[in-house]
């Protein structure tokens, strides 16, 4: 059976912009979500006659993209973060929110939040998952999404203290 | 929660255009793809071509590796050399038949029924030792002596698969003569110039079968040639016995 390359480059160019738009509230940057695209993109080619012919191709795709993801932040150059400038001080969390752009803000404190506790935020409240559907797409149990989202709301709201607030619902 | 789904919408909202180019991705895979099967292809091919030639019946043994030209271990039913602590080195350096489809019971019956005949023609009334592997060489031999009234002797013949290239002219020097026969055969004959060796005669089959013919003397004193003539002539007609090759 031939590669449906059509369809691929057809189902990649309507989705592409929704990927991009996970992988950099994943990652904060980019350049760096243009990265995780494109391996997730390599990745469905490599396996687009099985995922073709699957009901539900753009799970199967967040799912890839998380793994390139989760993989990426554990590669040692990650862990590493170079820069021109020594800061002078240390900043105090909530007084940098106050000082970076509102749409900037929430990228700051999603960086603060551990990797699987931020995917479970994205795919709960950018990409409109359900719980179960969040636990699908992280190979977890429906709980674990549960009480993850729930550490990484008391999370933000702890560092949101005194700029706004993020949640109006428990 | 609305607002933090609205927070992340706005957040990702205006992305810069996208550097991802989707024709190059697919480019780029297929390259890769065609690559591992390239790959895959040629090493699958070599492995094929390296099999077929080491078990193919009329295949040559390389004349570089001394270890090639040895497929089967070697049977527990071939007959082995006893050798002496002097020559033993460690371990046997080949534990495989010296040659590729013929087991090693086969090929020592076979040498050693061609070589009696012929032995008994060159020294009547002698009949040849069987011939055994000797797992330190690599080659089969066969060590027979010769008593006679005048003095004690020894001949013996030495079949392998030729592991060295043949010699040319220009290396056969002080008392060896050369010769290359019409039909690719190499012989070189050294006269007795060596200690304890009347003659020795090497022959290098175009089939890559080498046999050496060595007349030794064994007792101190005892005359410089065997008595039973084992000249020039006859270690050479031993040599050239036909069927003593390792292809047959």
């Amino acid at each position: 059976m031939a590669l449906d390359v059509e369809s691929y480059r057809e189902y990649v160019t309507a989705r592409m912009d929704g990927l991009r738009r996970t992988a950099y509230l994943l990652c904060g940057d980019w350049h760096t979500a243009d990265d995780l695209v494109s391996t997730t993109l390599v990745k469905l080619y490599r396996q687009w006659r099985r995922v073709s012919v699957m009901d539900n191709r753009d799970a199967y795709a967040r799912r890839v993209l998380l793994r390139v993801w989760l993989d990426e932040r554990r590669r040692p150059w990650r862990r590493e973060h170079s820069t021109s400038v020594l800061p002078d001080h240390v900043e105090a969390r909530g007084a940098r929110i106050e000082s970076v752009p509102d749409r900037l803000a929430i990228l700051a404190l999603l960086a603060e939040v551990p990797p699987r506790r931020r995917a479970v935020l994205v795919l709960r409240y950018y990409c409109d998952l359900s719980v179960e559907e969040t636990a699908a797409a992280l190979g977890c149990s429906p709980g674990t999404v549960k009480s993850q989202a729930a550490r990484a709301l008391e999370a933000l709201r702890a560092r949101m203290v005194g700029t706004k607030s993020l949640t109006q619902e428990a | 929660m609305h607002n933090l789904t609205d927070e992340f919408r706005a957040a990702v909202d205006g992305p810069p255009p996208s550097g991802i180019d989707v024709d190059r991705l697919i480019t780029a895979e297929r390259r890769r793809t065609r690559r591992l099967r390239w790959a895959g292809g040629g090493a699958a091919l070599s492995a094929a071509v390296a099999v077929a030639f080491l078990v193919s019946p009329n295949a040559p043994a390389p004349v570089e590796n001394p270890d090639v030209g040895a497929l089967a271990p070697v049977a527990a039913d071939c007959p082995r050399a006893s050798v002496g602590d002097r020559d033993r080195h460690g371990v046997p350096e080949y534990t495989r038949d010296p040659r590729l489809t013929e087991s090693c019971a086969d090929a020592t019956a076979r040498l050693t029924a061609a070589l009696r005949p012929a032995l008994d023609t060159v020294v009547p009334g002698v009949t040849a030792k069987g011939f055994v592997l000797n797992e330190y060489t690599n080659q089969y031999e066969s060590s027979t002596p010769i008593t006679t009234k005048s003095g004690a002797g020894r001949v013996t013949v030495m079949v392998r698969t030729q592991t060295q290239p043949v010699p040319t002219a220009r290396e056969c020097k002080d008392g060896c003569s050369h010769e290359v026969r019409p039909d690719g055969t190499v012989i070189e004959v050294f006269d007795g110039t060596r200690e304890q060796i009347s003659h020795a005669v090497d022959i290098y089959l175009p089939d890559h079968t080498q046999i050496s013919v060595h007349a030794t003397l064994l007792a101190e004193g005892a005359p410089r040639h065997l008595p039973l003539s084992i000249a020039e002539t006859k270690a050479l007609a031993l040599a050239l016995t036909p069927d003593l090759t390792l292809f047959p």
